[in-house]
């Protein structure tokens, strides 16, 4: 073992500024000498991860504040041109919807705003039925390319989950395998088929057991 | 066999790790939602520290910006999402804030932060409404030359060395005082979540 003992002249002067590099107020090259002692010693990993908790509940303390009118907008504005576009646009049409979509910012006020911001039609979460431990729910929100989210919680997970889709017809879509800890995870796909086509989903671990099963018949 | 289907309105109703994944796959809706979950969160801390409404709105946005282009990397096992988004919005205040010098970083301007008057705290996932006002009391019983040290280190960016200066006191001082600081601040939070 090369860990440092808490003697150590290094892990003194180590010690001393585990609180700078916790709030990222120390320079480049101390810094990076601090986390490779961090690396080596236990004592400051430990101490290191406690002054960090110290500063996440001191960001919490700062008093909520609502922003300027329009900020959601300006946002969403700012986000939106990143935004995958599809292929194949002319050079035309690529111009029309720049122009649509700064139209679209400048006019994100007042009732275009509210409804710009409403949440979009009623998604459908269902809670999975888990065979063993733990428990979870799966999402479906959009209509014709849908995004799933499944969200693992509790209980006795494996390694790795895979994710089977039945549709009404009796297609079986796979998806994964996903890693997932012992303590659960979360992951989503774009799903190709339509919301309405779906009848059930599956987790199925590398041995091919059914995990669990949700509903997802509209 | 027992199972229920719920309807929800969402994604405003999602947890924030599934918005996360949601605007990792670039969907606009969740990142709309998750935008107005933490607004006001974001507003008020870098508020806080640049000081300056416009300023501290260019700092919210661009926050967001970094939320949305790096929702994907996002991982629920390290932290709350609400640590994640304050921390990268702390950062860009401080950066703010170090390109606005020679503009004092004024301690005494966050008072509110630790008097028992400061205004409601909103509901957290990171740090609970009662953990909440344990970490105002820690900081409260700071003594006031300990809590100017930590306050400037944590919401004005300020090294040891800076602290040093602007109190006029030895490094090595600065540095105690800002570890003590933090370390009462986290034992505040460890005794309440003691059983
Ligand atoms: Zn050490």
């Amino acid at each position: 073992m090369t860990r440092a003992l808490p003697n150590d002249a290094g892990h003194e002067a180590a010690s001393e500024e585990l609180a700078e590099l916790a709030l990222g107020v120390l320079a480049g090259e101390r810094r990076t000498e601090l986390l490779q002692h961090c690396e080596q010693c236990v004592a400051c990993r430990r101490e290191l991860a406690e002054l960090a908790q110290g500063l996440d509940a001191l960001l919490c303390v700062a008093p909520a504040v609502e922003p300027p009118a329009g900020f959601e907008a300006r946002v969403l504005a700012a986000i939106a041109p990143r935004r995958r576009r599809r292929p194949r646009l002319t050079a035309r049409a690529r111009r029309v919807l720049v122009a649509a979509a700064l139209v679209l910012g400048a006019g994100l006020t007042g009732a275009g705003l509210t409804r710009a911001l409403a949440p979009p039609a009623a998604a459908r979460t269902a809670a999975l039925v888990v065979h063993g431990h733990g428990r979870g729910e799966v999402v479906v929100t959009g209509e014709r390319s849908p995004l799933l989210v499944v969200r693992l919680q509790g209980g006795n997970w494996p390694a790795w989950v895979s994710c089977e889709l039945v549709t009404a017809a009796g297609q079986r879509i796979a998806l994964g395998p996903y890693a997932v800890g012992p303590r659960g995870g979360i992951w989503s796909a774009r799903l190709a088929v339509p919301a309405t086509t779906l009848d059930s989903v599956r987790l199925i671990s590398a041995d091919g057991s059914v995990l669990a099963w949700a509903p997802l018949r509209a | 066999m027992n199972w229920t289907v719920r309807r929800a309105s969402l994604p405003g109703g999602l947890p924030d790790e599934a918005l996360l994944a949601a605007m990792a796959h670039g969907d606009a809706d969740a990142g709309a939602a998750f935008v107005r979950r933490y607004a006001a969160r974001v507003y008020g801390l870098a508020l806080k520290v640049v000081g300056d409404p416009g300023l501290a709105e260019d700092v919210s946005q661009e926050t967001f910006v970094r939320c949305w282009r790096h929702a994907a990397v996002y991982d629920p096992r390290r932290g709350p999402a609400t640590t994640w988004v304050l921390t990268i919005a702390r950062n860009l205040a401080i950066d703010t804030l170090r390109l606005q010098r020679p503009i004092p970083f004024d301690p005494a301007l966050l008072v509110e932060l630790w008097a028992p008057a400061a205004g409601p705290a909103p509901e957290d996932e990171a740090v609970g409404r009662d953990a909440l006002a344990e970490v105002r009391v820690a900081l409260g019983s700071l003594s006031p030359a300990q809590r100017r040290a930590l306050l400037r280190a944590t919401f004005g960016g300020q090294s040891a060395a800076e602290i040093a200066e602007a109190e006029a006191i030895p490094v090595g001082t600065a540095k105690t005082r800002i570890r003590a600081g933090l370390l009462k601040v986290r034992a505040a939070l460890a005794e309440r979540e003691r059983p």
